[in-house]
């Protein structure tokens, strides 16, 4: 065949073909942003706000020094994510990831009860600090490092 | 004067170097001065050259544990092993850049010394463009992010490097992806320079086949090597977890991919030109974006991220790169010839289409993924987070799609496939997954997995009968037993049947990929010294935990005897936490994997009691198949590179 510019014959089979898939994706996409997702908020937000039981919430922050509290088994656990202003009591139980502790950030997810004030979490992660570098850059210019 | 000083003069001349080099092309390719041309590509060795000095001043550096560099103080100490260099140099942002731009550099020399002896018009609008990526790189080190910085007063000892870095994972995988991503770059350029120069017969194609798959085969490694990190260092129990680290890291790959295909197409049929080079386009902004998310940590935190200043000068190349491209694509692509024709949806160019059509979905439905906390945020109030639940929905059957699609496509001829020859072809693989898809349904009672692995089964059994039947046919033709046709099959056109190889390799990675996330089994338990635990067909003692003193760490270690069912042969395992003095608040687990053919067991310590700790099991079927699917497509990319007489570049 010789290529021929202008001429462009599509087959009606190929082009449904792709719009299927096309229209498939976006149709996923928007039905599992409502079933798949969490609403992200800070403990601040969560106080003022209006959440649904059964909407699915993420919440950030970090946790309040002395506030873990282990059960029996270790596996289950009570603690407060705190930001400037508030301060939210979780209930999660599993296993915690290793920079877990006082003061680490951390997100969790799961949903909030209004009557008792606490998130009944599932998923608890922590953030690793932004950078790799450990040191600021004036205990570096002072030429000694810094104890931890 | 030290060595390092040396490294920064490499580092000035290489940018001043590159502003001569850019300029000479550009002389050169307007006034058609094919010395201008050459001093410009000429120029191309010296950078490399240069650059490769000064990168060996920061490895000398940390080599000989000079704490007088910042970098070095920084990244490196005394009890740090020699091999960790590696991860040294690249651990924090000034390093890192410098790797990119280094191997940049080197490999763009090689390219244009590949090319020395067919040097064309295309090369040289390549240089012009790539000489301003490369002047970026430069001047970011040099004004913005020194890794050469010396302290005023050197240390006696640097701060070592960050514990998650300290495995031999992530000696291979982060450099690996990053030079996967800059890889892009040189095929990138020709596409764009193709269009500039007016070459728009399609030749630029056969300028890039090499340097795409190398980008390619450093990206796929990189994220398999990734995978294989996060496994034994995180301790969820998995590889992947849609992280928006990793979507970024993988969207270049889904771009690159779809690219690898279309331009096949390019090559036999002259069609999708402009489509392929703005997947190009595309794959290289991703991976600049990429290079950019990964260096200013702008989508992992919260609110308020410490956004670093390279991190606008990322930003802005990467709006301009991507403006210039797509204006340059505007204005240039009426010139190229192109034949749109589709009329056969039973064609392997078809097949290519709708391949691309998969991909681009999926990067689309990632992408989405990644930014869409961003800009619910920005449309509305909230601040929608979307995790692994939402890929898994999305991205899930757009993959299965894309495996049957691997059964079909090699069964597919160019241009038409008469009806009569798919009945032929297809009717035999399709019996059989229909059978597979009806065995394992009743076996596994999961309709979902068995129609995932009856796909396989297609993909696998379509891609070998293509085997079966050229072979069958060359050895008709020439006379030679059925294994030496096979094999001078493979090497004759490497290309299609090395590309076959790693379709296997995939779907031998995708029955891994089901298995080992369809049918994992997860306990979290709490252990007191003595006690045993039934999981699986393994028989658990936890008989105690210690801290032991290493070089520059303590380490919490459990030890837990693992029988199986049916044997008096015990194993133990020792899943432990480490603290390195340097970084108490931040400690890092060794999970412990004890792997048999048929799954994993594996055990990850979460915390410590008085007599008690408690952990996190895991059985995780079939996953070697992950590992094993990988390793193949690495050694199918080898037989492909493999250089045979006849291979001109």
């Amino acid at each position: 065949m010789d290529i021929q510019s202008g001429s462009k014959k599509f087959n009606k089979r190929l082009l449904i073909g792709i719009i299927v898939i096309i229209t498939t994706t976006l149709y996923l996409i928007s039905l599992s942003l409502d079933s798949a997702s969490a609403v992200y908020m800070t403990p601040s937000q969560l106080i003022d706000s209006q959440i649904n039981e059964e909407r699915r919430l993420r919440l950030g922050g970090s946790v309040l020094e002395g506030s873990i509290s282990y059960g029996e088994t270790r596996l289950d656990l009570v603690f407060y994510v705190v930001d400037e202003e508030a301060s939210v009591k979780v209930d999660y139980y599993g296993v915690v990831p290793d920079i877990f502790g006082d003061n680490a950030v951390v997100f969790v997810e799961g949903y909030f009860d209004r009557s008792s004030n606490i998130v009944n979490a599932d998923l608890l992660l922590t953030k690793h600090p932004d950078t790799m570098e450990p040191l600021t850059e004036n205990t570096l210019n002072s030429g000694y490092p810094k104890e931890y | 004067m030290s060595i390092i000083d040396v490294g920064y003069i490499c580092l000035v001349g290489s940018l001043i170097l590159a502003v001569y080099s850019g300029l000479s092309s550009l002389f050169g390719s307007y006034f058609q001065s094919p010395p201008a041309q050459s001093r410009g590509l000429n120029t191309a060795y010296l950078i490399g050259l240069l650059m490769a000095i000064a990168s060996s001043t920061l490895v000398y550096s940390f080599i000989s544990q000079d704490f007088g560099v910042r970098y070095v103080a920084l990244h490196s100490n005394k009890a740090m092993p020699f091999y960790y260099t590696v991860a040294a140099f690249y651990s924090g942002q000034e390093g890192s850049l410098l790797y990119w731009a280094t191997l940049l550099s080197v490999f763009w020399g090689i390219t244009v010394f590949v090319k020395r002896m067919h040097r064309d018009n295309l090369t040289s609008y390549a240089n012009i463009l790539m000489m301003p990526i490369l002047i970026f790189f430069f001047s970011i080190l040099i004004f913005k992010a020194n890794p050469m910085e010396r302290l005023p007063m050197a240390m006696t000892d640097g701060q070592g490097l960050n514990p998650l870095l300290r495995d031999p994972g992530m000696l291979i995988h982060p450099p690996m992806l990053l030079a996967g991503y800059l890889s892009w770059t040189i095929p990138f350029v020709f596409g764009i320079g193709a269009l500039i120069s007016g070459d728009h017969r399609g030749d630029w194609v056969s300028s890039i086949r090499k340097p795409t798959l190398i980008a390619w085969a450093l990206q796929s490694a990189g994220l398999v090597l990734g995978g294989w990190w996060a496994y034994h260092v995180l301790g969820w129990g998995g590889y992947w977890g849609w992280d928006p680290v990793e979507n970024v890291a993988l969207l270049p790959w889904l771009t690159g991919t779809a690219f690898l295909h279309s331009i096949m197409v390019v090559e036999r049929r002259k069609k999708l030109q402009i489509w392929s080079i703005s997947l190009l386009i595309a794959t290289f902004s991703f991976s600049i974006f990429g290079t950019f998310i990964v260096r200013s940590g702008i989508l992992s935190s919260v609110h308020n991220f410490a956004e670093s200043e390279v991190g606008h000068y990322f930003l802005a190349f990467f709006a301009i790169s991507l403006l210039g491209s797509i204006v340059t694509l505007l204005f240039t692509s009426r010139f190229m010839k192109e034949n749109g024709t589709f009329d056969s949806a039973t064609s392997k160019e078809s097949g290519f289409l709708v391949n691309n059509t998969i991909f681009i979905a999926l990067s689309f439905a990632t992408f989405w993924g990644t930014v869409y906390p961003m800009v619910s945020e920005a449309l509305g109030d909230q601040r929608i987070t979307v995790g692994a639940p939402f890929y898994e929905k999305v991205n899930g059957p757009l993959f299965a799609l894309l495996l049957l699609l691997m059964g079909v496509g090699p069964l597919l001829n160019w241009n038409h496939t008469s009806y009569s020859s798919l009945k032929q072809k297809f009717l035999p693989p399709i019996i059989v997954s229909i059978l597979v898809i009806a065995f394992l349904f009743l076996l596994i009672d999961s309709l979902i997995a068995a129609i995932s692995f009856g796909i396989c089964s297609f993909a696998l059994i379509s891609i070998i009968s293509e085997y079966a039947r050229a072979t069958k046919s060359r050895a008709n033709l020439t006379g030679q037993n059925h294994i030496r046709s096979l094999l001078s099959l493979v090497s004759v056109d490497r290309r299609k049947y090395g590309g076959y190889l790693i379709h296997i390799s995939i779907v031998i990675m995708a029955i891994g990929i089901i298995s080992s996330s369809g049918f994992q089994t997860k306990q979290e338990v709490n252990l007191i010294k003595g006690q045993e635990l039934n999981i699986g067909r393994y028989t658990l003692t936890y008989s105690g935990t210690a801290t032991i003193r290493e070089a520059d760490k303590n380490s919490v270690v459990s030890q837990i005897l693992v029988k199986q069912k049916g044997s008096t042969y015990t194993s133990v395992m020792h899943p432990k936490t480490q603290y390195y003095d340097n970084f108490i608040s931040q400690p890092t687990s060794r999970v412990a994997i004890l792997s048999f053919p048929m799954e994993d067991l594996y055990i990850f310590q979460s915390g410590v009691g008085d007599d008690s700790a408690t952990f996190a099991i895991f059985i995780n079927p079939l996953i070697i198949l992950v590992w094993v699917g990988s390793s193949m497509i690495i050694m199918s990319l080898f037989i492909i590179f493999w250089p045979s007489k006849k291979d001109n570049i």
